[in-house]
């Protein structure tokens, strides 16, 4: 009986080790950082500044009377 | 210079993580804002696009403390020449003083840098845009940075894209900006100068060609001959481009613009505004610069009073330096050629007086020599 409870508690151990600590980092970093996450994310990225680009639409950046070289 | 898409402009290569300095700080620590919100409108609320301007001490400062010390004498940040130029030629009407402040606001405040907008990202001015993903550049690239803000004179002069005139020959032997522009002229060293030309530290052709007096050189008898006579461009620069007339202004939405009314390529030889001890040269390179007496008629409708007190006609050390030009072909190419000296006929009536003290008189135009 004891060498099947050690090894059940071997095997609780290990399931512990590889599974809570991933759960712990990746619940930090999702609260930690959304900058990080958003930023390198391209996909995202694109359809954040659509959805800006949509909202300003029709409001020019720069005026058209700018003429010559700068 | 390729534009960005706008996703491009704020992609972060998660790399930046792996950067052993800047990779131990989070976002928000320079830029602000709220890292713990999921939704991006609110999490970007107080959020700092360039942390390091106007002031980077709670920033870059706070480890490059010994650049960030003398940061707002930078000329980059600064601008002083822009207001010193302004306000000398505007006079001493206090009432338009205050217009000018608000026109320079508009129209010369946007054309600085920073430690970021050279360091991180492409400078505003030219629609900023991150540089490599937010990977830290310690050295600022040439054709993202440099010559992204000085592209209408020195990028085209520099790469050869006036045309007929060659590149610099520095630019064939790959240099790029920041071998004679170092990083300590860029920095600022606490002076307060008044233009480019007055940095102590500025670059000089003769850091790296010494030996041009020399006995040994090959050109030695003409260098020596000509030595603090002439700048070095009034043989070495090929034709550049003069510009004229600016006026500013706000469209009918408030957007600030700017009118040039032309530019052209030339080459003139004048006297020396600026001579010191530091620029002995009697002859130096002249360049037309865009202004003109109502440049700020928008902002008030009366010519700058004392336009008079600096020349439209500025020393200039032009970006496409030659071994042999067209003026240096032989003696006489130079000596007796009328046409390359800033003469009365070369300036407008309106603008002789500004330029009295660089138009060259006929008299001192050097002689034809027994080649």
């Amino acid at each position: 009986m004891k060498p099947l409870m050690l090894a059940a508690s071997i095997v609780c151990a290990l399931i512990f080790l590889l599974i809570v600590p991933q759960n712990i980092s990746l619940s930090v970093g999702a609260s930690e950082n959304h900058c990080f996450t958003c930023h390198t994310n391209p996909r995202k990225l694109i359809q954040i500044t659509r959805e800006i680009a949509k909202a300003h639409k029709g409001k020019p950046a720069k005026s058209s009377e700018i003429a010559g070289e700068g | 210079m390729e534009p960005l898409a706008p996703h491009e402009k704020i992609y972060v290569d998660s790399e930046i993580a792996e950067d052993e300095f800047h990779g131990e700080l989070s976002c928000d620590e320079c830029h602000g804002g709220n890292p713990n919100d999921p939704n991006w409108k609110t999490a970007h609320e107080g959020v700092v696009k360039d942390p390091s301007y106007p002031d980077p001490s709670s920033s870059c400062g706070q480890c490059h403390e010994d650049i960030a010390e003398h940061y707002a004498s930078s000329l980059h940040i600064s601008l002083s020449s822009f207001k010193k130029i302004t306000e000398k030629r505007l006079g001493s009407n206090p009432a338009l003083q205050d217009k000018l402040t608000e026109a320079r606001a508009a129209h010369c405040g946007g054309c600085h840098s920073s430690c970021g907008q050279c360091h991180i990202s492409r400078p505003e001015s030219v629609e900023g845009g991150l540089l490599e993903a937010h990977l830290f550049q310690k050295k600022p690239p040439m054709h993202q940075v440099c010559t992204a803000c000085h592209g209408s004179r020195v990028e085209k002069e520099y790469f050869g894209k006036n045309a007929g005139i060659p590149p610099d020959i520095h630019k064939e032997k790959y240099f790029k900006c920041n071998k004679c522009h170092t990083a300590e002229q860029m920095h600022g060293d606490g002076n307060q100068y008044g233009n480019r030309y007055e940095v102590e530290n500025s670059p000089k052709c003769l850091d790296c060609h010494a030996e041009i007096y020399s006995e040994k050189s090959e050109n030695a008898s003409q260098h020596n001959d000509h030595k603090d006579k002439l700048s070095c461009q009034v043989c070495h620069s090929m034709p550049y481009k003069n510009c004229y007339a600016c006026h500013v202004g706000r469209d009918e939405q408030g957007l600030a613009y700017y009118k040039t009314t032309g530019s052209m390529l030339g080459f003139k030889i004048g006297l020396n505004p600026l001579q010191s001890d530091k620029r002995p040269e009697k002859f130096v390179t002249v360049r037309h610069v865009p202004v003109d007496p109502h440049t700020f008629k928008y902002y008030a409708d009366i010519k700058l009073a004392n336009f008079d007190a600096l020349p439209t006609w500025k020393l200039a050390t032009p970006h496409n330096i030659r071994r042999q030009t067209p003026q240096n072909k032989s003696c006489n190419a130079c000596h007796g050629n009328h046409q390359l000296f800033l003469s009365k006929n070369d300036v407008k009536p309106e603008y002789v007086n500004a330029n009295a003290k660089v138009i060259v008189p006929p008299e001192m135009v050097p002689q034809k020599v027994d080649e």
